[in-house]
């Protein structure tokens, strides 16, 4: 049987451009880059780090599993709201040119808002098995998202940022 | 530090309670049962998870009296709490949101991503069946719930780009891999075992 000839016990949690992806003048661009979109408020290092790295087309899956890595102190827990990502996944995907841009488009908002990737590809894979569970097929929306019919009293701040920057935009327009 | 907010739940940052201080350094697992996380710390109660309370205390003490005999804190909550509820998504958040010693410094490798995932089309015949055995021998390798589903968010929508998956001859796809496999510290022991149950699946026999 083939043997395993290389196992890495050594690695520690640290970004890895080989992992990612990227060259290594990308790897140190986008560091720099996510630091310095970051600035003062740390709990938006995981969002800018990620979207640095989409930038320099890092490999998607190694993406989601580098970030989901970095400590807590780099989302800010600031927690989930289940009414949020309803509202955002419907205006992500309505019209969208596609499935993937659709997927990235969500990604990138819910991120911003503080959630992790591992969050957010739990919503979606758990609520789209739900769907084809019940409804015998993924749903896509064919209207626009009517942002009056969600209640978004008392949610964080960050997450009210999120639905304020998009509630008047349509992002395949 | 594994705070959790709930999901559904709505706080206000301003009026959130600090964060459950652990009893021991946050940069090792701890060394008494009774220092390990708890429901409580995730600021979830049981009947989010549609469990008793009893029993989800229970998932945590008997997750945390393994990982004091073999280290491996972050899976074995996952499978302790997956006997008593049925709300994996939450089970999923808990464990992804366990703190690094939970489950070492390893990351996932992409050749024991396909040789798994093969193994899960060459043994299971629906959707879900394939995800479960994916996400059952990943986890016992040390993935985190979070890795898996990344991944298969990706797979259902983009599907194999390689080709691997469908063009392998071997139930591991290890016709499709290089001869020098790399995996990870905790993707050998699950390498070694699922290799013996291909061995016997091609030989005929095998209970896969």
């Amino acid at each position: 049987m083939p043997k395993p000839s290389k196992t890495d016990t050594s690695m520690k949690i640290t970004l890895d451009p080989n992992f990612l992806g990227v060259t290594a003048k990308d790897f140190a661009s986008a560091i720099m880059l996510g630091q310095k979109a970051t600035g003062s408020d740390p709990s938006t290092f995981g969002y800018h780090l990620w979207l640095k790295f989409f930038e320099a087309d890092a490999e998607l899956w190694a993406l989601d599993v580098s970030i989901d890595r970095l400590p807590p102190t780099a989302f800010g827990e600031v927690g989930t709201h289940i009414g949020v990502a309803r509202a955002v996944k419907h205006w992500a995907y309505y019209q969208a040119p596609s499935e993937l841009v659709a997927l990235i488009t969500f990604k990138k908002m819910m991120l911003k808002a503080g959630w992790k990737p591992s969050t957010i590809n739990g919503y979606l894979h758990y609520g789209e098995r739900m769907e084809k569970k019940v409804l015998g097929k993924v749903m896509r929306p064919t209207e626009p998202v009517d942002f009056n019919g969600f209640d978004f009293s008392g949610i964080p701040a960050r997450h009210q940022s999120v639905i304020d920057e998009i509630r008047h935009t349509a992002p395949y327009s | 530090m594994f705070k959790f907010l709930g999901f559904g739940k709505r706080k206000e940052t301003q009026a959130a309670e600090p964060p459950a201080q652990p009893p021991s350094s946050p940069d090792q697992m701890p060394s008494e049962v009774s220092q390990f996380p708890k429901i409580g710390d995730f600021e979830m109660t049981a009947s989010d998870l549609f469990a008793e309370e009893s029993a989800i205390e229970q998932a945590f003490q008997a997750a945390a009296t393994q990982a004091l005999q073999n280290g491996l804190y972050g899976q074995a909550l996952f499978f302790e709490l997956v006997k008593v509820t049925s709300h994996e998504q939450l089970v999923d958040e808990i464990v992804d949101n366990l703190p690094e010693w939970a489950f070492g410094t390893d990351r996932p490798s992409e050749h024991f991503r396909l040789i798994v995932h093969a193994w899960a089309k060459s043994t299971t015949s629906d959707p879900i069946g394939e995800y479960m055995c994916f996400k059952q021998n990943t986890l016992m390798a040390g993935w985190r719930p979070g890795d898996v589903n990344a991944y298969w968010v990706l797979y259902n929508l983009l599907g194999d780009p390689t080709g691997s998956l469908e063009k392998r001859k071997h139930p591991l796809a290890l016709d499709q891999l290089p001869g020098d496999i790399a995996l990870r510290k905790g993707e050998v022991p699950i390498y070694n075992y699922l290799h013996g149950q291909a061995e016997a699946l091609m030989s005929g026999g095998g209970n896969a």
